[in-house]
């Protein structure tokens, strides 16, 4: 019995060692998946990637080194999908991601390792815009882009001011299952 | 002792009316403190530099930077849109002044000499374990414009030229 105990014991704390309290609580919060959208790439939509798809996280073996989602425009939270996203880090590499139907991109950790601060500019349509502040540590854009506009958040990517001006319909992009 | 006055002398700074009571009461402790006025520039500086949301924008962070490209004061305001408020540049002021106000007494007492005595200059030369890496090397811009503020004069042009750095230019767009 005394031997179990240990055994129960020492289980429990390499468990309890191995954990990040601080990131645990934060992808607590984030609640459960929606039932309609498989684990994949359209998942969780405007919600910080890196929490679980970073080394150590519950999706550890899908790494990221950026990702987040894309949305139509600052007042609307329809995801907008095939919108090219350049990264370029303070070494000068740059690399291209594209977003799914559900807004969503990500650059994997093996195909993208960068060295901080990155920029990003976002195209679409004919649209260019530059992300006005760099990326100095964390990789998800949702830390600082959540809805709504806050005193520490920015609100949620877009692509344009002024969505008149995009030529794609303002109508929400069928996700059909696949990305 | 010190610090808990510190503390409040930042926190009288954050409070509407007039932010010179703080001044008085650093004053009163004999601690020194390098100049508020024109420290907009530096603060623009840092704000680009170490201010982001994803640093030292966040309200968890105990040096906490204020600015428009930033972690707004204002409970009404956002990350978005308006320029850095004058009530920012002072909260900002307060945050990097008490961090080590002891620290800060000498490095001013001796004209900006050895500034890093500071975490803050330590940090981000890199010298000392920091999250968002190594920001500066001495005598570069960030450098000159954190030290000429330390040292009584700020260079503002410096200062300015940090703060509207032009972001690289991607290729092929």
């Amino acid at each position: 019995v005394r031997r179990c105990y240990h055994a129960i014991v020492a289980v429990a704390f390499a468990t309890a060692a191995c954990g990040d309290p601080v990131r645990d609580a934060a992808v607590e919060a984030l609640g459960p998946e929606d039932p309609a959208v498989r684990p994949g790439p359209l998942h969780r939509p405007g919600q910080p990637c890196l929490l679980c798809h970073v080394a150590g996280g519950t999706a550890g073996e899908r790494r990221y080194s950026v990702a987040g989602t894309v949305y139509r425009d600052p007042d609307s939270t329809m995801p907008l999908a095939d919108v090219e996203v350049w990264v370029i880090d303070s070494r000068g590499r740059q690399v291209q991601a594209r977003s799914n139907c559900a807004g969503n991109f990500y650059l994997r950790s093996s195909q993208f390792l960068p060295v901080f601060p990155l920029w990003v500019t976002l195209r679409h349509a004919g649209q260019v815009i530059d992300m006005e502040s760099p990326m100095r540590a964390d990789g998800s854009c949702a830390t600082c882009h959540t809805d709504p506009r806050a005193p520490s958040s920015a609100g949620h990517v877009y692509v344009t001011d002024d969505p008149m001006s995009l030529r794609t319909p303002a109508m929400p992009t069928p996700c059909g299952g696949t990305p | 002792v010190r610090r808990a006055l510190w503390l409040a002398c930042a926190c009288l700074a954050c409070a509407p009316g007039d932010p010179t009571g703080a001044a008085g009461a650093f004053d009163e402790a004999g601690l020194r403190a390098p100049p508020r006025p024109g420290f907009e520039p530096v603060a623009d500086a840092l704000q680009v530099t170490c201010g982001t949301l994803d640093c030292h924008g966040r309200s968890a962070r105990n040096l906490r930077l204020y600015g428009g490209r930033g972690l707004r004061l204002d409970p009404d305001d956002n990350s978005a849109e308006r320029p850095t408020t004058r009530a920012e540049y002072e909260a900002t002021y307060w945050s990097i002044v008490g961090l080590e106000p002891e620290v800060m007494t000498a490095v001013v007492g001796d004209g900006g000499e050895k500034p890093e005595r500071l975490s803050l200059v330590r940090k981000g030369r890199g010298l000392d374990d920091h999250k968002g890496g190594r920001l500066s090397k001495p005598d570069d811009g960030y450098d000159r414009c954190l030290r000429s503020w330390l040292a009584g004069a700020i260079d503002e042009s410096t200062c300015r030229g940090v703060a509207d750095a032009l972001r690289p230019v991607v290729r092929g767009l």
